[in-house]
């Protein structure tokens, strides 16, 4: 069980910017939890955070304990045995981040290696069954192949085996379909379907693949955590105003949105504007507003906005 | 990641600690040079009693013909990095037209571009710049000119690569599309891309030619008249300085050429920040 | 017919010969979008960038208003056919503010600009006085993406190849300017190729698709608007 609790990072620089403000996620094992947002609202920096792969500036507030572990006080030597070993990460699409000059199989059969004390021969004939395990046929062949050889979708599929490879409890991918086409899009989603033991958080700007692949969401906005529930009812029936207006922006939905003027640059979020961040964009607005108002539950389904008070 | 917009620009030129130091030194070397004439006590055309070691009327004692040491340290600051820095600029301005016309244009220009500076590049550099020197009638122009032929090269073929690479790039697509004409879009968008390299590769360059003309001017090809570190060491050999142990002599010359070499280098630290 | 392509083709020489674009034959008319829809490494790209005179044939024809036109393209032709590219923040110069990249079409072409006249225009794309004089790397990826369509339409195309314009945006900025394109082009009938891999887009706004394959256009008979 993952358990984020009030989450909160900032950098510090001349002008210091919280990334992520207040976030709270509890993850029981199993769960597939799908983050939504744009790019800015903080969601990456949050697996960062999670993994404390974020740069010597980052200060992070709050807790994150993975099965009762504190994460946040962990000394680095127990962070590198948890990272890859117990909780793994997938990043971005189009598997770029794999080694031009290591053969695939190597790559993929590494966390072996590095978490199972395989030797390498080991690592290597394991990473076999796992590429066929994604789907990606003469895995004989393909583990002695470099990744240029590999096409965009093949690539992102063996970062997906890599990243389950030593056996995580948890996943975190980061936009792992950012640039790929709706071909492939369905292929990691398809790959990621795989993964059925291990508990996945993943991060997506892609509506339609967060549906596919999360059983809860997330929504995201400037830092803060909007709205949170159920993938069909979040996507079918959205609460909060920013949410839906993502679901009537997409073209499915006819790419229609209800906002007074255009997204304002992502200025540092700091309290001491305070108030709702949605406030300038928000055709729903009130007086009520100008405080920033607390994460509200309506039977299960989470949602950060004054419209739903009385609900509580 | 966001950061906070408050409409200020960046800075010109950031600078690191490397580039602070190198500064320095350069600066240091700056004002010596433009200042020769007061800080320099003799003319150091001067003839007077030849080898006197360091004392208080001479800090750097005085060569084989009398002139003081110091003194000509002093104006030979003037020569060396007078010839170093023309012979960068005019390498830094060969190399940046080479790479802009053979990486913008591409095709029969660019084979025939590519072609001279693969030659160029094989040609062995300071023999040519021997032969040159020796050829051309002697002179600070000559010494530069030799240098400048051979010493391009490099820069431009870093330069040629980051220019096809810029060009790939969608906004110099949208700059031909827009209609903007050639010369504009290489002016006002390439070359402000490029400016890290070229000050980077200007910086190294000073040193490299500083170092050639020593080389020049001890074999005493360099600028016959002139007092320059490279020709005042010429001297300390040529006049059995060196086994004489007047180490006054040889080693300001050494050192003052080292510390300037070092303070370009430096300087060419540019861009390279410390991660923080 | 204002854009027509006749057997276009890329051949790539090499150890691979790759055939980018394999004679295709598109049309395109005033006030029409038609889609190029794919998988990425199809061609489109490939077409969409020979068709704004970026990239040279191998062989066949384009005809704009029903004159050939060839690279490089010059005066009116050139003015006529825009393109707008999938990253936005690499669609200016990065050493320039934004006020310097957004004037260079009114310098160009002569056209009539004043401080005020171009902040007027702007504010159509939610830009404003403060996003003038940032640097691309302090703007968002949506604000300069509407950015690089308001400088494009500053010279009154007829033809807009749009390359995946919206595929690295979120879906409400995506919206937005799609809404803004279809905009313009109710009121000055401009004709777009919208070059995507994203179909609903495609069906949503194209009065027509060319269904791409390893360099192979087909026209779809019969969508359903």
């Amino acid at each position: 069980m993952l358990e984020l609790n009030h989450v909160s990072v900032e950098f510090m620089s001349d002008n210091n910017v919280l990334a992520v403000d207040d976030v709270s996620l509890r993850l029981l094992d199993g769960s597939r939890t799908a983050i939504i947002g744009e790019t800015g609202s903080g969601k990456s920096v949050l697996l960062l955070a999670i993994l404390r792969l974020l740069p010597p500036n980052a200060v992070v507030s709050g807790s994150i304990a993975a099965d009762g572990e504190d994460l946040l006080a962990a000394d680095s030597k127990r962070m590198q045995q948890i990272r890859g070993g117990i909780i793994s990460y997938i990043p971005q699409g189009g598997g770029a981040s794999l080694n031009p000059l290591l053969k695939v199989g190597f790559q993929v059969g590494e966390p072996l290696i590095e978490h199972r004390k395989y030797t390498k021969r080991q690592a290597f004939e394991a990473s076999i069954p796992l590429l066929r395990r994604f789907n990606l046929s003469h895995e004989e062949e393909l583990a002695y192949s470099y990744p240029h050889t590999f096409s965009g979708g093949m690539r992102q599929r063996a970062m997906v085996a890599m990243g389950i490879a030593a056996g995580p409890k948890i996943v975190l991918a980061d936009e792992p379909t950012k640039g790929l086409d709706e071909k492939r899009v369905r292929m990691v989603a398809d790959a990621l379907d795989l993964i059925e033991d291990e508990t996945l958080l993943c991060v997506t700007h892609d509506i339609n693949f967060a549906k596919s692949v999360g059983r809860d969401i997330c929504v995201m906005y400037a830092a803060q955590q909007v709205e949170f529930g159920d993938s069909k009812e979040v996507i079918g029936h959205p609460l909060h105003p920013y949410t839906r207006n993502m679901m009537a922006a997409m073209p499915e939905n006819g790419m229609r949105y209800q906002e007074s003027g255009f997204a304002p640059s992502h200025d540092s979020y700091t309290d001491e504007a305070g108030g709702c961040r949605y406030l300038n964009r928000c055709r729903e607005h009130m007086e009520r507003c100008a405080v920033t108002p607390p994460l509200f539950d309506i039977n299960g389904h989470k949602v950060r906005c004054w419209k739903y008070a009385s609900s509580n | 990641m966001n950061t906070k917009f408050t409409g200020e620009r960046r800075p010109v030129i950031r600078m690191n600690a490397a580039m602070k130091w190198g500064a320095t030194i350069v600066g240091l070397f700056l004002i010596i040079a433009v200042f020769a004439p007061l800080l320099a006590p003799y003319d150091p055309y001067k003839m007077g009693t030849p080898y006197i070691k360091p004392c208080a009327e001479h800090w750097l004692g005085t060569n084989d013909v009398g002139q003081d040491l110091l003194s000509e340290m002093i104006y030979g600051t003037r020569v060396s990095l007078f010839i170093g820095v023309f012979t960068s600029i005019i390498v830094t301005v060969i190399s940046a037209v080479v790479a802009l016309v053979s990486g913008y244009y591409r095709g029969p220009a660019d084979k025939v571009l590519t072609a001279l500076t693969n030659v160029a590049m094989a040609l062995p550099g300071i023999a040519l710049t021997v032969l040159l020197v020796a050829y051309l009638n002697p002179g600070k122009l000559s010494v530069i000119i030799s240098i400048s032929v051979t010493a391009w090269t490099g820069t431009a073929r870093i330069l040629r690569s980051r220019v096809i690479q810029l060009c790939e790039m969608p906004f110099i697509k949208i700059e031909k599309s827009i209609g903007m004409n050639d010369f504009v879009i290489m002016v006002k968008h390439i070359i402000p891309n490029l400016r890290d390299i070229i000050l980077s590769r200007a910086a190294l360059s000073v040193s490299s030619a500083m170092m050639t003309e020593a080389g020049l001017s001890f074999l005493g090809l360099g600028d016959y008249g002139e007092k320059s570190w490279g020709s005042i060491l010429h001297y300390a050999f040529y006049q059995n300085g060196v086994i004489r142990g007047y180490y006054w002599w040889y080693l300001p010359p050494i050192l003052c050429t080292s510390l300037a070499v070092l303070g370009f280098m430096l300087l060419g630290y540019y861009g390279a920040q410390k991660w923080s | 017919m204002l854009l027509q392509t006749d057997k276009l083709t890329k051949k790539y020489t090499g150890s691979h010969g790759l055939t980018a674009v394999s004679e295709a034959c598109i049309s395109l008319d005033s006030g029409e979008t038609v889609g190029l829809f794919g998988e990425s490494g199809s061609g489109k790209s490939t077409l969409g960038q020979m068709i704004a005179g970026l990239l040279k044939p191998t062989s066949g024809s384009i005809y704009l208003d029903g004159k050939e036109i060839r690279m490089p393209y010059r005066g009116s032709c050139r003015r006529q056919i825009q393109i707008l590219f999938q990253h936005p923040e690499t669609s200016f110069n990065p050493a320039l503010t934004l006020i310097k990249n957004m004037t260079e079409p009114y310098s160009i072409y002569s056209l009539p600009c004043s401080y005020e006249s171009l902040l007027n225009d702007l504010s159509n794309y939610g830009l404003y006085e403060e996003h003038l004089y940032r640097t691309p790397s302090q703007l968002s990826g949506g604000e300069l993406q509407r950015a690089a369509l308001a400088r494009i339409l500053t010279i009154e195309p007829k033809v807009i190849v749009l390359d995946e314009p919206t595929s690295m945006l979120d879906v409400i900025t995506q919206a937005q300017i799609m809404n803004l394109l279809k905009e313009y082009q109710d009121k000055h009938g401009t004709a777009y190729i919208l070059i995507s891999h994203n179909r609903v887009l495609c069906e949503r706004t194209c009065d027509r698709i060319y269904n791409v394959e390893k360099g192979i256009f087909t026209e779809e008979k019969s969508l359903s608007v």
